[in-house]
């Protein structure tokens, strides 16, 4: 076992599938000489050189497009766009390339990409701060993950570079310091696999990337208040593990979904309709989503603060959902 | 080098996609084929003539006019109707019209519907050849219009920058829709526009076979070099029919002059007089070539009405391809 950041994971993960398979290659914009934007591929140029660590041109949706061209004919790419901000310059290759390779060509085609991509608000401004995950998960043909820890970011990325089909690997940059120990030898974390990062009977957050960590805050502080939360981390968004959630939800009858996109259309409303209707009967409170307010993402911190869900809005919609104890917190007890 | 045998079967390939698209104009004039066609009448040379000299390894992304590309490629003729048919096929199953459809095992890839989408694709395809140390060419289709879109501009220069196997063929027929190529560009030729990306440019009369065949076969040469180069070349040409069947032969945007002056410059007619002058086709061998791609395209037309629909169980088949444990 070995303490490592989850950029680290990611970068191993990554060099230790270019040792294993020899069709897999990384394209990108500062992806090679300069070591990755966020350093997540530092060291790959140099070890592999530039023929399996391509620098290109500032020219997204040719890159993307490119590694999709490229898997249908064999090969096995990492590709990044540098924000996920930016990645509606890629939309169209997502959307009508890799997306649909399979499917126009009746199952000859197999399109094993994994596109990356840092989001989430870090203090970057209007246009390098946003989570837009929900647009992609959006999109049949896709797989969506976003990991929250380094463990299961080098075993995610694994899978996904192994997965025989177009993955979007969405990573926040407030995770890539979050350490962790990992096991040394090859393992995998399968993708379409919630996990439960902490038990609890009261109340089910759904969650995943940095809101993990949020939730497991706020779980430690209801713990002292005698509610016991239980966190699942979706890890992957597409497929859903619908079966984890739900058979949460039965347990605890209770569903508050948190993620840093803005509410209008964010996954947690896909969530709530499969909740609503394969455990309705279980549920004692409505669903509640606590998500960031339908704006552009600001840069001063006391704006940010103001509108990205923390713990303490995970606590208070937590205590307002489990009843009872909203009245002694209004008493402050 | 081309033989005596070689030019007759560029004829025959010529004949077959024009009688192809004319029956199939005809089909859907009378509500016999659900795909709206983007008739590629006039502009035969350039597919035939770029993909005639290709081996089966070599890969094809063909434009939504790019017919003749699927049957030099490999796809019997049949299988395209039937496609167009929207019934089953092993190519598409029905799930893309017949203009977007890709066959792997003959190098050919699917596009997208998007002007200039299936650029970067292309790029992709001869990024993996290069890795894989084949020594396959990529040959990328598309028209006067997508190339001015960003997909084109960023393609171009990444393949130049990364030195990949790969011809771009625009088949310039001068108009985007209703947008002449004068409105939409100030540059008098496509061909000038590879001057961006430090890469041979080269200019051809796309109604001329042979001036077609030959500048790809060249671009093909440089394709190969060390290191490898890739080529733009601009095949002038001209569409004799709407944009699609729900344009009418001669919009607004265009004059029958215009029109008529392209037709008398038909590369078909063109070859064939060529051919008969050197004496490689004889007036016999002229009406048996007729023959055949007539019947071979009405037999096409009998495959395809008698192949079933798919079947709708399989809709959301291939959406995903299936994990296997690794
Ligand atoms: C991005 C995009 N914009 C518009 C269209 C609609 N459209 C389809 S074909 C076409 C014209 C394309 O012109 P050109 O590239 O010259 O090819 P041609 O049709 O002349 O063969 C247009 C505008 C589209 N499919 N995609
Ligand atoms: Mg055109």
């Amino acid at each position: 076992m070995r303490e490592i950041t989850l950029a680290r994971a990611l970068g191993e993960a990554i060099r230790e599938e270019m040792i294993r398979d020899d069709t897999v290659f990384i394209i990108g914009v500062e992806v090679g000489l300069y070591g990755g934007c966020f350093r997540v591929t530092e060291g790959l140029f140099d070890e592999f050189g530039a023929e399996r660590v391509i620098d290109t041109p500032i020219s997204e949706s040719a890159l993307v497009g490119a590694a999709a061209g490229a898997a249908v004919m064999g090969m096995k790419p990492v590709a990044e766009v540098m924000y996920q901000d930016f990645a509606t310059l890629v939309m169209d290759q997502i959307l009508n390339g890799a997306a649909k390779l399979r499917y126009v060509h009746a199952g000859q085609a197999t399109v094993p990409m994994v596109l990356r991509a840092p989001f989430g608000a870090s203090g970057a401004g209007a246009h390098h701060s946003q989570s837009i995950e929900a647009m992609f998960c959006h999109i049949p043909g896709v797989k969506v993950v976003i990991p929250s820890t380094p463990y299961d970011a080098k075993g995610l990325l694994k899978s996904a570079i192994r997965d025989p089909n177009p993955v979007l690997f969405f990573e926040h940059k407030l995770t890539y310091g979050i350490k962790d120990e990992i096991p040394d030898e090859d393992y995998t974390v399968s993708l379409g696999k919630a996990d439960i990062k902490l038990q609890g009977k009261d109340l089910t957050i759904v969650t995943w990337g940095l809101m993990v960590h949020k939730a497991l805050n706020a779980a430690a502080e209801l713990a002292k208040k005698g509610i016991e939360l239980e966190v699942i981390d979706l890890r992957t968004l597409v497929p859903l593990d619908t079966a984890t959630i739900v058979s949460s939800v039965k347990k605890t009858s209770r569903l508050m979904i948190v993620h840093e996109a803005c509410k209008t259309g964010g996954y947690g409303s896909e969530i709530t309709d499969i909740v609503t209707r394969e455990a309705f009967g279980y549920l004692d409170s409505p669903v509640h989503r606590v998500a960031t307010p339908d704006t552009t993402i600001p840069f001063s911190r006391p704006l940010l603060e103001a509108i990205i869900p923390d713990e303490k809005d995970i606590v208070a919609v937590a205590l307002s959902m489990t009843g009872n104890r909203i009245t002694e917190v209004e008493n402050g007890i | 080098m081309l033989h005596k045998d070689d030019l007759i079967k560029m004829y025959r390939w010529m004949v077959l996609t024009r009688t192809f698209e004319l029956t199939m104009n005809d089909l859907y004039q009378h509500g016999r084929v659900p795909e709206l066609q983007h008739c590629s009448v006039g502009q035969e040379a350039i597919g035939v003539g770029a993909c005639y000299g290709l081996r089966p390894e070599d890969v094809v992304m063909p434009s939504l006019r790019t017919r003749a590309a699927f049957l030099v490629k490999g796809v019997p003729s049949k299988i395209l109707m039937a496609a167009a048919f929207a019934k089953e096929t092993k190519l598409c199953g029905g799930k893309n019209t017949s203009h977007h459809l890709g066959d792997l095992s003959l190098g050919i890839i699917a596009g997208t519907g998007i002007v200039g989408g299936s650029i970067p694709l292309a790029v992709g395809a001869a990024l993996a050849c290069k890795l894989k140390k084949t020594d396959q060419i990529t040959v990328c289709f598309f028209g006067d219009g997508a190339t001015n879109t960003g997909n084109f501009h960023e393609s171009v220069n990444l393949a130049a920058v990364l030195s990949l196997p790969i011809v771009f063929v625009c088949e310039n027929n001068q108009y985007a829709m209703g947008t002449s190529a004068k409105r939409s560009m100030l540059v008098d030729n496509i061909a000038d526009r590879a001057a961006s990306y430090g890469i041979p440019g080269v200019m051809v009369n796309g109604n001329d076979i042979i001036a077609v065949y030959d500048a790809v076969q060249n671009a093909i040469q440089k394709a190969k070099g060390v290191p490898p180069q890739p080529t733009l070349i601009e095949c002038k040409t001209y569409r004799w029919y709407g944009h699609s069947q729900r344009d009418p032969v001669d919009g607004r945007y265009r004059t029958k002059e215009e029109i008529e002056t392209w037709k008398l410059r038909c590369p078909i007619k063109h070859f064939r007089e060529y051919l008969k002058r050197a004496g490689i086709l004889s007036e016999e061998a002229i009406r048996e070539t007729d023959n055949e791609t007539r019947l071979e395209i009405e037999e096409a037309v009998r495959f395809a009405e008698e192949t079933p629909y798919p079947e709708p169980g399989r809709v959301l088949d291939d959406n995903y391809a299936p994990v296997l444990e690794v």
